[in-house]
């Protein structure tokens, strides 16, 4: 699914936040809200009280008396010192030698335990380097999202410290801003949910000031209905490098945290932001967080006159509507290449858009004077390039990022001219750049406009499309759902 | 063609129409304009070159009722899209027969190109399946005598029962922080079977069982 470019300009490198003061955790009780508290038991907004965390490994404390015990190998976490780097040594004694210094809240995975100390992995540059920290110095965080370019390597981020209360106060869709990570299914449902129940985000999320961590209630389907699972996460989130009040993943500096908070909890639930950065579907993400199944229609079996009303009902009885548009679009053909007799023809293939690229597996050479027999590209998801093979084919090549085709054919074949050559292919990227409709990504349904134009919410928080008739829904979404989420205060 | 059909449906007749309560579709031969949706008990029968293209517009079949028996016979389910189960996606508490199906070039952006079994059950048998399957949320997923070319992953408390004759590559076994999969070798064969290392999920059955010769799809 798509994630947002969020391409900054650097800025110099901030000095990470200290951690929070300690006061207020004379018990070092970890993640029990319930045992010893001298203040009243936590609720969510509905009454409902928090239920006790008995999370095993987690220790919840920023006290980092209380972190040793938590600590065990595979966790994945992040580093969060006194100051601005933590020390890695080459040995687990103090006395060795330093190995690296890396920024307070680098993501870490723990290699291996020895009582106070830890051998943790982390990104240093381009490569990992496995040291020895304090082990006071490790929280349990979700694992980042994975780079992209070499996946041995997490994302080059920091976890950073948002100190403070980010309930949402008045929470709707457009509060909604998906970060660096392929979960615009979870951020179009939260925004979905938002617009239809300001009300299910706000019962969704409790605070504990004192320890400054969130409890977010989710809901699992069991083959006896909806249960509620809790995950509480700390105030610490994934934010560039370059800029520590910028969230890597959902969020805008300055903006409303709660879908960032939130989206952290679903990645710890799911077992890490890689996994949910791997997408998912939206009919089931509402369901996660409204605690109410969704209902979906096949776009594919809808006529163009039954979607206006499809929505405008859904719109009248209040559901939160999501829709996803398809992968890729049929391009219009083309005759692009140049060349003589059996060539090499070359040329580049013209897209409607700077994001566009081909399809792999999807892209045909077609002779239509009939001199030549036709060829196909042999790639595959992820390719960057890949061969043109045919009956008539000696060579052939395609790289999907510059879009530049060649075809040599065989001795004595060749068409009979190069304008007979008509190239198809599928698109991916920016599927109508008119109406601003990308491919791959999921949107928010917010209304109905001018009586009969259908008007979506990019869950990017930008790139907001423009309203798009029934016609256009059928022709580029090919999910839909609909969820009844509940308008007033939920139990737990 | 059977002589149970209450419609038999030419390629060019739509027939999402004519899905209704208990109906037995019977598809001729040739090309038909796929993306069904099902929320009522149908049987949708084909045969021989019979194929269900779903245009790119959706899933090619979407069963979403519940407490519902659905047969699928005989289709080739093609050109589907959808964020899960391009090519068949059962998302109702339903139960869903279907044996002699070609599930082939179809995507999905979230995983089960070729089928996504959320709840409900789903009995595959005589089939082949080319592109990725999902079993997840409360789905169950009970292949026989069916080969998966494609990826299988099994995710959230989804049930994967691969029985005698069943065939799949290669099984993607990921749990949450709540609950398991369920990967269960009753006969059947995965050639790999990968594990979460982190969140694993539970493989019933032994992972090297000698594969299957003779019968089955492939």
């Amino acid at each position: 699914m798509q994630a947002r470019d969020r391409s900054r300009t650097p800025s110099s490198p901030e000095q990470a936040p200290a951690a929070p003061a300690q006061a207020g955790r004379k018990s070092g009780l970890g993640n029990s809200f319930l045992a010893g508290r001298l203040s009243a038991q936590p609720t969510f907004e509905d009454g409902t009280p928090v239920p006790s965390q008995r999370g095993p490994e987690v220790t919840d404390s920023f006290d980092p008396r209380h972190r040793p015990a938590s600590v065990k190998v595979g966790q994945m976490g992040a580093l969060v010192g006194r100051g601005s780097e933590v020390l890695l040594r080459t040995g687990k004694t103090t006395r060795s030698r330093e190995l690296a210094r890396v920024p307070d809240g680098s993501p870490a995975e723990v290699v291996t335990v020895d009582r106070t100390r830890i051998q943790v992995r982390v990104r240093v540059g381009q490569k990992n380097v496995t040291g020895w920290a304090d082990a006071a110095d490790f929280t349990t965080q979700p694992g980042v999202s994975r780079d992209e370019d070499n996946k041995a390597l997490a994302d080059d981020y920091a976890y950073s410290y948002f100190g403070g209360d980010h309930r949402p106060t008045a929470p709707k869709g457009t509060d909604t801003a998906q970060g660096a990570l392929g979960d615009c299914f979870f951020i179009a449902s939260m925004a979905a949910i938002a617009n239809a129940s300001p009300q299910a985000i706000k019962d969704a999320i409790q605070f504990d000031a004192r320890s400054g961590k969130y409890t977010v209630r989710f809901y699992e389907e069991t083959q006896s209905g909806m249960k509620p699972v809790y995950i509480t996460v700390d105030s610490y989130l994934p934010t560039e490098k370059g800029n520590r009040k910028d969230p890597a993943y959902a969020g805008d500096p300055g903006g409303p945290l709660w879908p960032a908070i939130m989206e952290k909890a679903y990645a710890q639930w799911k077992g890490g932001y890689d996994v949910i950065g791997e997408g998912g579907t939206g009919d089931t993400a509402m369901a996660e967080i409204s605690g109410v199944r969704s209902r979906s229609r096949n776009p594919a079996s809808m006529r163009p006159d039954e979607v206006l009303p499809y929505f405008q009902k859904a719109q009248k009885d209040g559901l939160a509507i999501y829709a996803g548009v398809r992968n890729t679009l049929k391009m219009a053909a083309q005759s692009p290449l140049s060349g003589s007799g059996s060539g090499p023809y070359r040329g580049t293939l013209q897209q409607a858009h700077s994001w566009n690229e081909v399809e792999p597996g999807t892209l045909s050479v077609t002779d239509k004077g009939g001199k030549v027999g036709s060829a196909r590209d042999d790639g595959e998801e992820g390719d960057k390039s890949a061969a043109i093979l045919g009956r008539d084919v000696q060579s052939g090549s395609i790289d999907y990022q510059s879009h530049q085709v060649q075809v040599q054919y065989r001795s004595g074949r060749s068409p009979a001219n190069a304008k007979d050559l008509v190239v198809e292919f599928e698109y991916h990227g920016m599927l109508n750049s008119q109406k601003t409709i990308i491919g791959n990504h999921a949107y928010a349904f917010e209304r109905v406009v001018n009586g009969n134009m259908l008007q979506f919410y990019n869950p990017w928080g930008s790139y907001q499309p423009s309203p798009i008739t029934a016609q256009e829904f059928l022709q580029y979404f090919d999910s839909l759902s609909t969820n009844a989420v509940p308008k007033n205060k939920t139990a737990g | 063609m059977a002589s149970d059909c209450t419609v038999r449906i030419s390629p060019g007749t739509p027939i999402q129409p004519l899905i209704t309560a208990g109906a037995v579709l019977c598809l001729e031969p040739g090309r038909h304009a796929g993306g069904l949706f099902i929320e009522v008990p149908v049987t949708v029968r084909g045969g021989p070159g019979v194929i269900l293209d779903a245009g790119g517009a959706g899933a090619a079949v979407l069963v979403a009722g519940d407490d519902i028996a659905v047969q699928l016979d005989g289709l080739s389910l093609t050109r589907g899209r959808a964020e899960a189960g391009g090519g068949l996606r059962v998302e109702g508490f339903a139960e869903v027969e279907a044996r002699g199906l070609h599930i082939e070039g179809n995507k999905a952006t979230a995983g089960g190109a070729g089928v996504a079994v959320h709840r409900g059950r789903l009995r595959l048998t005589e089939s082949r399946v080319l592109d990725d399957v999902l079993v997840t949320g409360i789905g169950r997923f009970d292949a026989e005598r069916s080969s998966f070319g494609g990826q299988v992953l099994v995710r959230e408390a989804g049930v994967l029962r691969l029985g005698p004759g069943a065939h799949a590559g290669t099984v993607d076994l990921r749990a949450t922080t709540t609950r398991r999969p369920t990967l269960a070798l009753d006969g059947g064969v995965a050639d790999h079977v990968h594990n979460d290392d982190t969140l694993p999920g539970v493989v019933d059955g032994p992972a090297s069982a000698p594969r299957a010769r003779g019968g089955g799809a492939d």
